[in-house]
C-alpha cells in the first residue's frame, strides 16, 4: 500500500473516534492525578509507620533505665544462657529445683557496676556486691538476671534470700530495714554468716537460721523452713542459701 | 490537554462556533486561547520546525474560518485537529520534497505546481476512503485503551514515550501492544480485500 494512501486514510478516520480519544485522554489525566495522590498518601503512610515502629523500638530500649537489653532478652527467655552448674552445685540445689524457681547465690564481686545495678534493683543497698542466680540447675547469665530484674519478676522483688558476709552489721546497713528486737536477738545468737534474711522490698521480713527455722520478724509464728505454706528454703552449703517463691 | 480542560471552564465550544457563524474574528482569538497550546503541541508531532508548526497552526485557523460555516462541528477540538492534521501532512510532504530537491528547483516546481497541480486520482481517493472506513469499523470493535493508543500513535503521531507516560506503562509495553493492534488490523483489512 502506498504510504500516501495510508496517510490519507488515517486522516479520514471518523470524527467520533477522535472525540473518543479526547474523552479517554481526559479520563487518563484524572486517573494519573488520582494515582499520584494515592502514591503520595501511601508514601506518607509508610513513613509514619516506620517512624512509629522505630520510636516504639527506641522507647522499649530506653525504658530499661539506660541498660540496653540484648535482643534475645526483649522476650521472655525460656532457657538459661549461663553456664551449667557443676555436679556438686547441682546436687546442692536439687532439693529446691523445680520449675520457675529462682535461686540466688550471693558471692563477693569486685565489679562495682554489676553490684550497683543489682543492689538497686534487687533492693540491696550495700553489704553485697554480687548476686548470682540459678534457675533449674543452671546459673543465670547476667543478661538473664538483668532481664528478670528489669521486667519485675515478682520473685526477685518480693523474696530474696541471701547470706551476710558482714556478720552482725548487715541489718543496720540496709536502708529502711527495721531492726527489731527479734532480729537483734537472732543476730546475737547466730553468727551473721549463718543467717539468711528474707526481704520484702527493702524490709527484712524473716530470717532463716541454720537449724532450718524461719523466724518471722513481724510477730508471726515461726515456721519450719521446709514447710511449703509460704516459702521453701534450703541451705546449700556454707555460703549459699536458696529460696523458692 | 490540561490547557484544553482549563480553558473549557472559560469559553464553551458552542460560544466559539457561534462566533464563527457570526463571522466574528473574536472566534479565532478565543480558539487560540483555548486550544492554541494543544494544537501547537500536536503540530510538533508532525513537523519539526517551530516556524512550520506556527504556520500550520495559523493555516488551521484559516481553514476553520473557511469551514465554519457551513459546517457546525459537534466537537470543535476534534474538528480542528482533523484540519490541523491535513494541513500538517501537506506541509510535511512539501518539506520532504524540498529536502531531496535543490532549493532553486523547489521554487520552480512549486511555481509550476500552483498551475499544474492535479487532484488525487479518483481511484486513490476511493481506496483511501474505503480503508478509512474499514479502520474506523475495526477501531470501534477494539477496547477503549487500544483505540486510544492507535489514535494517539497513528493519527496524532504522539511519541511512544509520551504515550507510555500517559498510560503509566513502559515503552516496550506500548510497542508490543501497538504491534498486536497492527497485526489485527492487517488481518481485518485482508479480510475486506483491501490489502
Amino acid at each position: 500500500m502506498k504510504q500516501e494512501i495510508l496517510t490519507d486514510a488515517i486522516s479520514e478516520l471518523d470524527e467520533d473516534l477522535i472525540v473518543d480519544y479526547f474523552d479517554t485522554r481526559i479520563k487518563l489525566e484524572h486517573w494519573k492525578s488520582w494515582r499520584k495522590k494515592v502514591l503520595h498518601c501511601a508514601a506518607v503512610a509508610a513513613v509514619l509507620v516506620v517512624a512509629v515502629v522505630g520510636s516504639m523500638s527506641l522507647l522499649r530500649d530506653t525504658k530499661n533505665r539506660g541498660y540496653l537489653a540484648p535482643a534475645h532478652l526483649t522476650t521472655k527467655p525460656v532457657q538459661r544462657t549461663g553456664k551449667p552448674l557443676t555436679e556438686e552445685e547441682l546436687a546442692a540445689f536439687l532439693p529446691a529445683a523445680k520449675e520457675d524457681a529462682i535461686y540466688l547465690l550471693l558471692n563477693h564481686s569486685d565489679d562495682p557496676t554489676v553490684a550497683g545495678l543489682q543492689a538497686k534493683d534487687l533492693h540491696f543497698s550495700n553489704g553485697f556486691h554480687h548476686v548470682q542466680a540459678v534457675e533449674s540447675g543452671n546459673y543465670l547469665s547476667q543478661d538473664h538476671l538483668q532481664y528478670l530484674v528489669l521486667h519485675g519478676r515478682k520473685v526477685l522483688g518480693r523474696l530474696l534470700i541471701f547470706r551476710s558476709d558482714d556478720s552482725g552489721e548487715l541489718v543496720s546497713q540496709i536502708e529502711g530495714a527495721p531492726c527489731d528486737d527479734r532480729l537483734t536477738e537472732l543476730l546475737r545468737k547466730y553468727d551473721g554468716s549463718e543467717l539468711a534474711m528474707i526481704y520484702f522490698g527493702p524490709f527484712v521480713e524473716a530470717a532463716l537460721t541454720p537449724d532450718g527455722v524461719l523466724h518471722y520478724l513481724n510477730g508471726d509464728t515461726d515456721l519450719p523452713a521446709q514447710s511449703d505454706d509460704y516459702y521453701e528454703l534450703f541451705f546449700t552449703g556454707d555460703n549459699c542459701i536458696t529460696g523458692i517463691d | 490537554m490540561k490547557h484544553a480542560e482549563r480553558a473549557q471552564n472559560e469559553t464553551s465550544d458552542e460560544e466559539i462556533i457561534a462566533l464563527f457563524w457570526a463571522r466574528d474574528e473574536q472566534a479565532i482569538v478565543l480558539i487560540q486561547q483555548k486550544y492554541g497550546a494543544y494544537l501547537l503541541q500536536v503540530a510538533r508531532h508532525y513537523l519539526e520546525n517551530r516556524e512550520d508548526c506556527e504556520e500550520c497552526q495559523s493555516s488551521t485557523y484559516l481553514a476553520l474560518w473557511n469551514a465554519i460555516p457551513p459546517t457546525r462541528p459537534e466537537n470543535l477540538l476534534a474538528f480542528a485537529i482533523r484540519i490541523l492534521r491535513r494541513v500538517a501532512i501537506n506541509q510535511w510532504r512539501s518539506s520532504q520534497r524540498k529536502s531531496v530537491v535543490p532549493k532553486e528547483m523547489t521554487v520552480c516546481i512549486e511555481e509550476l505546481q500552483t498551475d499544474l497541480k492535479g487532484e488525487e486520482s479518483t481511484e486513490e481517493q476511493f481506496i483511501a476512503g474505503e480503508i478509512a472506513r474499514a479502520i474506523s469499523v475495526f477501531l470501534r470493535k477494539q477496547p477503549s485503551k487500544d483505540r486510544y493508543m492507535f489514535i494517539a500513535r497513528y493519527y496524532l503521531a504522539e511519541p511512544v514515550e509520551e504515550l507510555a507516560n500517559n498510560l503509566g506503562c513502559s515503552n516496550a509495553t506500548v510497542y508490543r501492544k501497538l504491534e498486536q493492534i497492527r497485526t489485527k488490523l492487517k488481518s481485518e483489512l485482508e479480510q475486506e480485500g483491501l490489502l
